[in-house]
């Protein structure tokens, strides 16, 4: 079977113009490659998202693997879940970090709206201590220490949200 | 609240305040599999409830009239308790309720759901005399005081 290819006249001859207009087609298509899969790109992609060990520590939190943007900064999270601990007076070694996640938490989407899939601010606070304090009798009277901390913060509106404890 | 005073398993309900924290803040709690929430409440009285959902078979976690977070009664593996513990404590030999020492601190209107009826009675406490430094009262009934005398 033969194919006939045919160049249109702009880019079959060696010609000036065809010289300068293939190299600048060439051009031209590689930004547009390049201005797809940039405008294709989930904004969220560049920010911080939290380590999986401490995504097993969160198992009542489903993270959504979808896009979504925070209208906080992250030092803006911060400082709204400082407003709630406040970490240097929780321990010499203390110290926060914040990641952003599209979280649902599963069990409360019965509650009507109480907790539906949004963007937040996940603030770890590490090197804190607080005790277990479950009904006495029970294995939680054994000596065991909470020492991670989880703060969720509304990534649009900077609202506290819940904190989560793990040891 | 538990199946029985030899069970292990538990789900509780109450508020918590450590250095460093803003303020006491309420919390959610269960241990199998372990989690404790937190959550922000005002400086008022407020209701806390810990209620089982037949129909999904969670254990939802009530502030006032708001329900925050709930635990699977599955892993739990008990839906409904004959052991109700009310508590209040200081972890710390140097910690105190309030700035003057003893102060007490009263639970009010404590209440436990009867499963056959569904209604809520007030709770009989029986009160267990704590270790020195701490004390404990019932003034009146569903109420609980607590205090400690170190500072």
């Amino acid at each position: 079977m033969h194919t006939d290819i045919r160049l249109g006249p702009v880019l079959r001859g060696p010609g000036l113009a065809g010289g300068i207009l293939l190299p600048a087609l060439i051009g031209v298509a590689i930004l547009l490659v390049l201005t797809t899969v940039w405008m294709g790109a989930s904004p969220s992609d560049a920010l911080p998202t939290l380590p999986p060990e401490d995504r097993l520590r969160l198992a009542q939190v489903e993270f959504r693997d979808v896009a979504g943007t925070p209208e906080l900064t992250a030092q803006q999270a911060l400082d709204a879940a400082r407003r709630e601990y406040d970490w240097t007076q929780m321990g010499s070694n203390a110290r926060a970090e914040a990641f952003f996640h599209v979280v649902t938490v599963p069990a409360l989407r019965r509650h009507d709206g109480l907790f539906a899939e949004r963007p937040v601010w996940i603030v770890r606070l590490s090197g804190v201590t607080t005790p277990v304090e479950g009904p006495p009798g029970t294995e939680s009277d054994v000596n065991r220490s909470l020492n991670h901390a989880y703060v969720f913060i509304d990534a649009r509106s900077g609202e506290f949200l819940f904190t989560s404890w793990t040891p | 609240m538990k199946r029985s005073s030899l069970s292990g398993e538990w789900v509780q309900i109450g508020w918590r305040y450590y250095s460093g924290y803003s303020a006491p803040k309420a919390y959610c709690e269960a241990n199998s599999p372990y989690g404790i929430q937190e959550f922000s409440v005002t400086f008022a009285t407020h209701a806390y409830r810990i209620q089982y959902d037949s129909f999904d078979k969670y254990f939802d976690c009530f502030i006032d009239s708001s329900g925050v977070w709930s635990y699977s009664a599955t892993p739990l593996g008990w839906t409904q308790g004959s052991y109700l513990n009310g508590q209040g404590e200081a972890h710390q030999n140097h910690v105190q309720i309030g700035r003057m020492a003893p102060s007490k601190l009263l639970f009010s209107d404590l209440q436990y759901r009867n499963a056959s009826t569904g209604a809520w009675p007030l709770l009989d406490l029986i009160l267990a005399a704590p270790p020195t430094p701490y004390g404990n009262d019932e003034p009146f009934a569903g109420s609980l005081k607590v205090w400690t005398n170190a500072h």
